[in-house]
C-alpha cells in the first residue's frame, strides 16, 4: 500500500512541479533596478549622501530597456535590503489604537512609540518608528517613445490589504473633507516634510487610509524586502500593457539608505495566478517529485521481484 | 509461609518513641500520696487533611512551586514581569496559572474529601460514662482517660483498654477488616480484674492508673500495666498487651457492649499513625525526563548566550544598533551595558523558554492518571471468586512495569493457591495417609504406631493451634449442630487444615469455652483441657506451643513447628525416622510441620507460668523477654510425629513464570518454606527445567560445623568459576544473554545468606557478598527458601543497588512480604488469603500471580511505549517550534523579535497539540494486547529502558531540528518572492510567522497520526479536532479587532495567506519534506517485512543499500521496530521462517531465540 501510494505521489509531484516551473518560466516577467547610486558611474550618485530634509529634492533619472513585453497588469515594487523593519523595537513602535481612529490615542499614543511618541510636546500622529520612517521617495515611470518621455499611468489605490484599509486603519472620526480639522493638536512624524493629512489630496486616500502608507506600516519578515508601490493596469487587450523597448524611471531621492549601507531598488513584475516570479516552489516540488518517482521505481522493482501482490502486508492493528 | 502473623508488619513512622505515658481511668485521682504529674495528650480529633480554608493557598502554592518545573516556570514569568521582554508575560503567566489552578483544584478536591471523611469519624456520636452516667459526645472530644462505651456491631472511636464486657468471661470479638483486611474475629481479652465491672456504676467505681508506652505504629505489639488500687490495699498491678487493646478503626462483633478507657487518641491511634507518610516510588522514566530536561536547558542556555554574543557583535556597527530609522529611547540609552547585556540574556531565555515544555508535566500527570483506569477497568483481570478486579494504588508506575529485570515473589500464596489440604501424617515414623477415593472412609495405615501415641499426636493437633469456631447466628448452639453451622477461622490456613486433618482421624475441635478447650474423641466423647498459656508463634522461632492441663490434673506442653526449628528441642535419638518422612514429603512438596510434646510438673509450671507472667510484665524489651522465655520453655521435648499438608499450585502459574522468563526477566522466588518443599514447588511452576544445573549454598552443603565459613568460601569460588567459564568476559556487555547459555539455579537459604550478608569475620570474608551477586545474577532462577521478612527486602535491596540498577518487582500476598513489596521499585500485592496488608502496602494488587502475566507484558509494555511516546514527541514538538524562532533571530538583528504571535507562543502546547499526544498516550497499542500477552519476546524490545536512552533521544531531537529548519527555511526562500498573492500584494512579518506555524501544527500533529497504529474514534476526533480548531482558533482570532490587544498584529493576516495559492502549495510541500523521513521509514519497514516474509528471495535479493539505511535507523525508531516483531510474532513456526530455521539448531527448543539473531534473513 505504500510503496503504491509513494509512487502515486512521486508521479502527481512530478507532473505539479514541471507545470510550475513551465508557466512561471514562461509568462513571469520582472524588472529590477537599483538606484541606491553605490557606482559612482550610477545617475542617483549625487544623491547618496541625501538627508531628510534637503531642499529641494535630489532628483535623478535612470533609463533602462524592457527586453519583453509585460503581457499583463504589471506590479510597481519598491525595494529595501539591510533595512531591519523586523527589529523589535521598530515593530512594537507604533500605536494601533490610534491609526483605528481612536481619538484619545490620538492625543495620547501609547508609551510603546516612544521616542516617537511627542515631539515639541505635542502627540504625533501617526506616532512611532515604522510611521517617522515611512518610505518617502517619489518614482515616476515614462516610456521613451521616439525620444519622448510618454508618462505611464501608475495607480495608487488597490495597493493595500482591503481590510487594512477599511478596517484596521480609520482616520479619527468626524468630517472626513476636513482632515486637518481631525488631526487638530498633533504635529507630523519628526522625518516627515508634511503632516498625515496632507499625503494625498484624495481624501479617500488621505490621512491614516493612504495606502503608501497602510503598506509601509505592515513590517516585512525579513531585513530585505520589498513593497508593492504601484499598480500599472493593462489597458485593453490588444497591446501589452508595457511593451518592450526603453523606458526613464523619475526618482525624487528623498530615502538616505547609505548610512545602514542598504540598498534600494524598483521592481517591475507581472504576476500569475501563484503570484510573483520565484523559483523556490517550482525548484522544491521538482526535487522532491523526482526522489519519490525514483524511490517509487525502486519499490516497484522490488515489489514485482517478489511477486506478490497480496494485502495481507497491511499493518496489523 | 502461612504461618507468619505478628511481628511482621511494618510501620512507617520509623522514629522511636521513648518513654512511657501514665493513664487516669476515668480522670479519678488514685492517691493523695503519689503525686501525679497531668500529662498532655491530644485530642481524640482525625486529622487527615493536609489544608485548611486558611492555609490552603499559601501551603498548596508553596508546595507546588517546590517543584523544579514549576518553579522555572515561575521564574521566566517573573523575568517577564520584571524585564522588557519580547513575549508578554501573559504567554508564560497563563499555562503556569492554568497548570497551578488544575493541580490546586485537584488537590483540594482530594483535601475536601479528606476534611468530609474526617469530620464523619470525629462527630460522629460516642457514649462516655461520666459519674456513672451515659454521656453522649461527639468522637472528637474524647480525653485520654474517658471511660467509653461501645456497642456491638460499633467501632472503636480510639485506642481503648479493654476494661469490661457484656461477656462475664471478659472476652469480646474484634474483626480488624478496615485496619488490615483481616476478616476473622479476633477475640480479646478484658483485664482479669475489672470483667465483673460491667455496669455504669461499677465502671465508674474503678481507681486505676494505665502505665503504657508512647504511641508506636505497630499495630501488633503493646506494652502497658495497669494499677488497680483499692481502698486500704496495695495496688495490683496487671500486665496489658496487644491482647488488651481494641484498636480505632476495628470493629466490636458478637459482643453486647464493652468498657474501655482511652490511652491513645486522635492522631496518636495506630491507626492514625500508620497512615502516615509512606514514602513515594519514583519511575525511572521520570529520571530520563529529568536528563533531558537538562539537556534541553543546556540547548536553551546556548541559544540564548549564542544570540547575546551575536547581537553584541552585530551591534558592533553603529548603523546596526542604532540606525536613523530605528532610535533608541531614553532609557535603554542610559542603561549600562553589562546590565543591557544581562537583560538581553534573560529576554532570550525567554523568548526560547518554551522550548522545556509546560504542560508536558500536566499531561504525563493526566496521562497516568486516567491511564491506570486500563488496569482497574480490565476484564481478564476480574476474579469471579473474590469479586474483584485489579487494584492500583499508585499510577506513578504505570510505565515501571514495562521495565521489570528481576521479580521476586513470594511462594505461599502466591504461586500456590494457600488453601490448604490435608495429606497425611507420620506418627513415631508410621505413616498415616487417607484414602483418597473415599472422603469418610476408612483410613489406609502403613503400619500402625501404638494407639495412645496416636491418639497423643491427634490430641496435640487438636489443642496446638489458635484456630478458632465461628458459629451460625446462635452463640450458644447445641454441640450437635456445630458441625453443620460452623466453620474453623484462623489467620493461617495450615492451622484449619491440621485440625480438620484431625477431625478426619476422629478428633474434632469443638472451641475454646472459659479457658477450656474442648475436643471430641474418636468415641465421641468430649475431652476438656484447660488452655493455661499460648506461646504464640513467631517467624524467628518458627514454632508455637500451648500449655494445658488435662481433666486428670496432667500439664502438658503441645508443641509444633518448623523441622528445623523442632528437632534440635527434642531428643536426637527420636529424630531418624520421622526426618526420614518430612524429607520425603517435602520433596513431594507438602508443607510439613513437627510436633512434639512433654509433660510439666506442677513445680516446672509454676516456675514457667511466674516466668511467663513476668516476661508479660515487662514494660521494656517485653518481646525479647518473652521469646528467650519460649526459648527456655521448649525444650528437652519428645518428638510424636509430623505432618504433611499440600498447597496447590495456582492455575497457570507455570505458564506464567515461563512467560516471565521468555520475557528475559530473573524469577527468584523468596519463601520462609522449607526448602525441598520450595524446591519441588519451583520444579512444579518450571522456574527450575529439569536441565537446570542448581547450585546449592545451603545449611546442608555448607554444614554446620566451624569450618562453615571455609567451606562457603570454597563453594562460593568454585560457582563462580563455572559461571565464568560459562559466561566469558566479552560477552558481559550482553544482558540477559543468559538465555543462550546452559542454565543455572541457585538455591540459598536464610542462615547462609545471613552468613554471607553479615560474615563474623572481618576483611577477608567482606567481599563473599560481590562474589555471591555476581552468582545470583548469572542465573536465571533463584530460590531462597527459610526466608525471614527482613531478609526478603535485604535480597531486593541487595539486587536493587547492583550496577545499573535493575528494576525490580516483588509480589506476594501476606504480611511477611510487605517489606519486600515495599523494598522493590514496583510492589505488587495479591488479595490473598492471608489479610489484605500485603495489597494494602502495595502499588498494583492483582487477585491471582497469573494476573502478572497480563500485567507486565501487555500493561508495562504498553505504558512504557505510551509514555516514552509522550516523553520523546513533547521534546521534539517544542524543539521544532521553538528552533525557527531561533533562526529568525539571524534575520532580525537578534532583536527578541518573536516569529509567533503571542497566542500561538501561548496556546501550541496548551490546545493546539495536547489533546492528540493525550489520546495517543492513552489508547495506543502498537501491537495488540493479544500478540503482547502471547510473545513474551516483545517485552525484551524495551528493555533497559530503550526507548528513553539518548540514541532514540537524539534521533528525536535531529527529528525535531531537520523539521525546525525545513519549516523556517522552506518559508524563508518562498519570502524571496515579491508577491504570495495573486493581485500583488504583500505579506509582513505576521504572516511569516503563521505560515511557518501553521506548517509546524500540521506537521507535528500529523507526524503523531503517523506514528498511531491503533485508531480509536477518540484518536480521530483529536488530531483532526485540533486541527481544525487550529484553523478555526486562527480566523477567529485574526477576525476580529480585539479591544484589549495594543497591537492587531494578526487581523486578517491568517484569511489573506489562505487566499494565497502559493502558500498552499508551499504549506502543503513543507509538510511533505518534514514528514518525508518518517513516511520512507513507514516504507521501507514494509519491504523488509515483506522481505522477511519471503526469506528465500530476500536473501538472493540483497540490498544492501537499504539494509545498511534500516542498520542506522534500526535501534532508533523502536515503535516502528515493534509493530514489525508483531508480524514476526505471528509467523513464528512457518517453516520457511529464518527464526524456526535456527531454532532447529539451537539446543533449547523450549527457549525462544534471543533478539539478536533475528537479524539474520538481511
Amino acid at each position: 500500500m505504500h510503496q503504491r501510494s509513494a509512487r502515486i505521489r512521486g508521479h502527481l509531484a512530478v507532473i505539479l512541479s514541471v507545470m510550475l516551473k513551465y508557466t512561471r518560466e514562461w509568462c513571469l516577467c520582472m524588472q529590477l533596478i537599483d538606484y541606491t547610486g553605490i557606482e559612482p558611474t550610477s545617475p542617483c550618485n549625487k544623491c547618496l549622501n541625501v538627508s531628510w530634509n534637503s531642499t529641494p529634492s535630489c532628483t535623478c533619472t535612470i533609463n533602462f530597456t524592457l527586453d519583453h513585453p509585460f503581457e499583463s497588469n504589471v506590479f510597481m515594487y519598491y525595494g529595501l535590503s539591510n533595512f531591519y523593519q523586523n527589529h523589535r523595537r521598530y515593530v512594537k513602535s507604533r500605536d494601533d489604537s490610534q491609526l483605528n481612529g481612536d481619538n484619545s490615542s490620538l492625543l495620547n499614543p501609547s508609551k510603546e512609540c516612544e521616542p516617537y511618541r511627542m515631539s515639541e510636546d505635542k502627540p504625533i500622529a501617526p506616532c512611532g518608528a515604522i510611521a517617522n520612517s515611512m518610505f518617502n521617495d517619489t518614482l515616476v515611470l515614462y516610456r521613451i517613445d521616439n525620444e519622448t518621455r510618454v508618462p505611464i499611468h501608475l495607480n495608487k489605490k488597490g495597493i493595500a490589504w482591503w481590510t487594512d484599509k477599511n478596517v484596521k486603519f480609520r482616520n479619527p472620526s468626524g468630517d472626513a473633507n476636513n482632515l486637518t480639522a481631525l488631526f487638530q493638536g498633533t504635529t507630523k512624524p519628526v522625518n516627515w516634510p508634511k503632516p498625515v493629512y496632507m499625503l494625498d489630496s484624495d481624501p479617500d486616500n488621505n490621512g491614516f487610509i493612504n495606502e503608501d502608507f497602510i503598506v509601509w506600516m505592515r513590517t516585512a519578515a525579513l531585513p530585505t524586502f520589498r513593497k508593492l508601490y504601484r499598480l500599472i493596469e493593462r489597458k485593453n487587450n490588444l497591446q501589452p500593457t508595457l511593451e518592450a523597448g526603453q523606458y526613464s524611471l523619475d526618482i525624487t531621492y528623498n530615502y538616505p539608505v547609505h548610512s545602514f549601507d542598504g540598498r534600494k531598488r524598483m521592481i517591475l513584475s507581472t504576476i500569475s495566478w501563484m503570484g510573483g516570479k520565484n523559483p523556490f516552489l517550482g525548484i522544491a516540488y521538482i526535487t522532491v517529485g523526482s526522489i519519490c518517482f525514483f524511490l517509487g521505481v525502486v519499490l516497484l522493482i522490488i515489489h514485482h521481484k517478489f511477486g506478490n501482490r497480496n494485502t495481507s502486508a497491511d499493518i496489523p492493528n | 509461609m502461612a504461618l507468619l502473623l505478628p511481628g511482621a508488619s511494618q510501620c512507617a513512622g520509623e522514629e522511636k518513641r521513648v518513654g512511657t505515658r501514665t493513664v487516669l481511668v476515668g480522670h479519678r485521682p488514685v492517691s493523695e500520696t503519689d503525686a501525679y504529674v497531668a500529662q498532655k495528650f491530644c485530642d481524640n480529633r482525625i486529622v487527615s487533611s493536609k489544608y485548611t480554608v486558611w492555609n490552603f493557598l499559601p501551603k498548596n502554592l508553596f508546595e507546588q512551586f517546590r517543584r523544579i518545573a514549576n518553579f522555572y516556570f515561575l521564574i521566566i514569568f517573573l523575568v517577564q514581569v520584571i524585564v522588557d521582554t519580547p513575549t508578554s508575560p501573559v504567554t508564560s503567566g497563563l499555562p503556569l496559572f492554568f497548570v497551578i489552578t488544575v493541580t490546586a483544584i485537584k488537590q483540594g478536591y482530594e483535601d475536601w474529601l479528606r476534611h468530609r471523611a474526617d469530620n464523619e469519624v470525629n462527630k460522629s456520636n460516642v457514649f462516655v460514662i461520666e459519674n456513672a452516667k451515659q454521656v453522649r459526645k461527639e468522637s472528637e472530644k474524647i480525653k485520654v482517660g474517658d471511660i467509653v462505651e461501645v456497642k456491638a456491631d460499633e467501632t472503636f472511636p480510639c485506642d481503648l483498654i479493654f476494661l469490661a464486657s457484656s461477656s462475664p468471661d471478659g472476652t469480646c470479638y474484634v474483626t480488624t477488616a478496615s485496619l488490615d483486611g483481616e476478616s476473622n474475629f479476633k477475640t480479646h481479652y478484658a483485664v482479669r480484674d475489672t470483667t465483673v465491672l460491667c455496669t455504669h456504676e461499677a465502671i465508674d467505681s474503678l481507681a486505676a492508673t494505665i502505665e503504657c508506652e508512647q504511641p508506636q505504629p505497630d499495630l501488633y505489639k503493646f506494652v502497658g500495666r495497669i494499677n488497680i488500687y483499692r481502698s486500704n490495699q496495695e495496688p495490683i498491678a496487671r500486665s496489658l498487651g496487644p491482647e488488651n487493646l481494641l484498636l480505632k478503626g476495628s470493629t466490636l462483633k458478637n459482643t453486647k457492649k464493652i468498657y474501655g478507657v482511652a490511652v491513645y487518641t486522635g492522631m496518636e491511634t495506630k491507626m492514625a499513625l500508620n497512615y502516615q507518610g509512606k514514602s513515594q516510588k519514583r519511575s525511572a522514566v521520570e529520571k530520563s525526563i529529568n536528563a533531558f530536561l537538562v539537556v534541553y536547558l543546556c540547548i536553551l542556555l546556548s541559544k540564548a548566550t549564542v544570540c547575546t554574543t551575536m547581537k553584541y557583535v552585530w551591534q558592533s556597527n553603529p548603523f546596526n544598533d542604532e540606525p536613523w530609522y530605528n532610535e533608541k529611547t531614553k532609557k535603554e540609552k542610559e542603561a549600562f551595558k553589562v546590565l543591557r547585556m544581562f537583560t538581553d540574556f534573560l529576554s532570550f531565555m525567554v523568548l526560547f523558554n518554551f522550548i522545556i515544555p509546560v504542560s508536558m508535566y500536566v499531561t504525563v500527570e493526566m496521562q497516568k492518571f486516567l491511564g491506570s483506569f486500563f488496569i482497574s477497568w480490565d476484564k481478564e483481570m476480574y476474579d469471579e471468586e473474590i469479586k474483584e478486579g485489579a487494584l492500583v494504588n499508585t499510577s506513578d508506575l504505570n510505565e515501571e512495569l514495562g521495565q521489570v529485570e528481576y521479580v521476586f515473589t513470594d511462594k505461599t500464596g502466591t504461586l500456590t493457591e494457600n488453601s490448604m489440604e490435608f495429606i497425611e501424617c507420620c506418627i513415631d515414623g508410621h505413616k498415616y495417609k487417607e484414602s483418597i477415593s473415599e472422603v469418610d472412609g476408612p483410613l489406609k495405615y502403613y503400619g500402625k504406631a501404638e494407639k495412645c501415641r496416636e491418639e497423643l499426636f491427634l490430641r496435640a493437633l487438636c489443642l496446638c493451634h489458635t484456630v478458632q469456631i465461628k458459629e451460625g447466628d446462635q452463640v450458644d448452639g447445641l454441640i450437635g449442630h456445630l458441625e453443620h453451622r460452623s466453620t474453623y477461622i484462623s489467620s493461617s490456613p495450615d492451622e484449619i487444615a491440621l485440625v480438620k486433618g484431625a477431625k478426619k482421624y476422629g478428633f474434632s475441635f469443638l472451641g475454646l469455652e472459659n479457658d477450656y478447650m474442648k475436643v471430641k474423641n474418636q468415641n465421641n466423647e468430649t475431652e476438656r483441657y484447660q488452655l493455661l498459656h499460648i506461646l504464640n508463634f513467631d517467624p524467628v522461632r518458627r514454632r508455637m506451643s500451648v500449655i494445658v492441663r488435662t481433666i486428670t490434673g496432667k500439664l502438658l506442653l503441645f508443641c509444633k513447628g518448623a523441622d528445623s526449628s523442632i528437632f534440635p528441642k527434642v531428643q536426637q535419638d527420636e529424630i531418624q525416622q520421622t526426618k526420614a518422612h518430612v524429607d520425603r514429603n517435602a520433596m513431594d512438596g507438602y508443607r510439613t510441620l513437627c510436633v512434639a510434646f512433654k509433660e510439666l510438673s506442677q513445680e516446672e509450671y509454676d516456675q514457667i507460668d511466674k516466668q511467663i507472667c513476668e516476661a508479660k510484665m515487662a514494660l521494656q524489651d517485653r518481646e525479647e523477654k518473652m521469646a528467650k522465655v519460649f526459648e527456655d520453655i521448649e525444650a528437652n521435648m519428645h518428638l510424636i510425629g509430623a505432618t504433611a499438608v499440600e498447597d496447590k499450585l495456582q492455575e497457570q502459574a507455570a505458564e506464567t513464570i515461563e512467560a516471565l522468563h521468555a520475557a528475559g526477566m530473573k524469577v527468584w522466588v523468596l519463601t520462609g518454606d522449607k526448602m525441598e518443599t520450595a524446591k519441588s514447588t519451583c520444579y512444579a511452576c518450571r522456574l527450575f527445567q529439569t536441565n537446570t544445573e542448581l547450585l546449592e549454598l545451603t545449611t546442608k552443603t555448607v554444614g554446620h560445623s566451624e569450618r562453615k565459613e571455609d567451606r562457603l568460601h570454597e563453594l562460593l569460588m568454585e560457582y563462580h568459576k563455572r559461571l565464568l567459564q560459562d559466561f566469558p568476559k566479552n560477552r558481559g556487555g550482553h544482558k540477559r544473554s543468559w538465555m543462550l547459555n546452559h542454565e543455572y539455579g541457585l538455591i540459598i537459604d536464610g542462615s547462609t545468606l545471613s552468613l554471607i550478608l553479615n560474615p563474623s569475620q572481618d576483611s577477608s570474608s567482606s567481599n563473599y557478598k560481590t562474589i555471591f551477586l555476581q552468582i545470583c545474577l548469572k542465573c536465571t532462577a533463584v530460590l531462597c527458601c527459610r526466608m525471614a521478612p527482613l531478609q526478603k527486602a535485604q535480597i531486593v535491596r541487595m539486587v536493587k543497588s547492583t550496577k545499573g540498577s535493575p528494576i525490580t518487582l516483588s509480589i506476594g500476598d501476606g504480611a511477611n512480604d510487605v517489606s519486600m513489596i515495599l523494598e522493590a521499585h514496583v510492589g505488587i500485592g495479591i488479595k490473598g488469603k492471608e489479610g489484605r496488608q500485603a495489597s494494602r502496602n502495595s502499588d498494583y494488587a492483582v487477585p491471582k500471580f497469573k494476573h502478572l502475566r497480563k500485567l507486565l507484558l501487555a500493561h508495562g509494555h504498553l505504558y512504557y511505549v505510551r509514555i516514552a511516546h509522550l516523553v520523546q514527541y513533547f521534546f521534539y514538538k517544542n524543539l521544532c517550534f521553538i528552533l525557527p524562532q531561533f533562526l529568525y533571530q539571524f534575520f532580525c538583528g537578534f532583536s527578541q523579535q518573536p516569529l509567533y504571535d503571542a497566542a500561538y507562543l501561548t496556546m501550541y502546547n496548551i490546545c493546539f497539540t495536547s489533546l492528540p499526544i493525550l489520546a495517543y498516550s492513552l489508547l495506543e497499542q502498537h501491537i495488540n494486547i493479544e500478540t503482547l500477552t502471547s510473545d513474551p519476546q516483545l517485552y525484551m524490545k524495551i528493555s533497559d529502558n530503550a526507548m528513553l536512552q539518548w540514541k532514540p533521544f537524539l534521533y528525536w531531537t535531529f527529528l525535531g531540528a531537520f523539521e525546525g529548519l525545513v519549516f523556517f527555511f522552506g518559508v524563508y526562500y518562498l519570502f524571496q518572492n515579491s508577491s504570495l498573492e495573486d493581485n500583488g500584494k504583500v505579506f509582513g512579518n505576521w504572516t511569516f510567522g503563521t505560515i511557518v506555524f501553521t506548517i509546524l501544527v500540521f506537521t507535528v500533529t500529523l507526524k503523531l497520526a503517523l506514528d498511531t497504529r491503533f485508531w480509536t474514534w477518540m484518536n480521530h476526533f483529536v488530531i483532526w479536532g485540533s486541527l481544525a480548531f487550529y484553523v478555526f482558533f486562527s480566523f477567529f482570532w485574526g477576525g476580529i479587532i480585539w479591544p484589549f490587544l495594543k497591537q492587531q498584529r494578526m487581523y486578517f493576516v491568517f484569511a489573506h495567506m489562505v487566499t494565497s495559492l502559493s502558500t498552499w502549495l508551499a504549506i502543503i510541500l513543507l509538510i511533505f519534506i518534514s514528514l518525508f523521513p518518517e513516511i520512507l521509514l513507514i516504507v521501507f519497514k514494509n519491504v523488509r517485512r515483506k522481505a522477511q516474509e519471503h526469506p528465500l528471495s530476500s536473501c538472493s535479493l540483497k540490498l544492501p543499500a537499504i539494509t545498511a539505511f534500516l542498520g542506522v535507523n534500526k535501534s532508533n525508531i523502536q515503535i516502528e521496530n515493534q509493530r514489525e516483531v508483531g508480524a514476526e510474532g505471528t509467523s513464528r513456526g512457518h517453516p520457511s521462517s529464518p527464526a524456526s530455521c535456527l531454532r532447529q539448531h539451537h539446543p533449547y527448543p523450549n527457549y525462544p531465540i534471543h533478539a539478536t539473531n533475528q537479524k539474520c534473513p538481511l
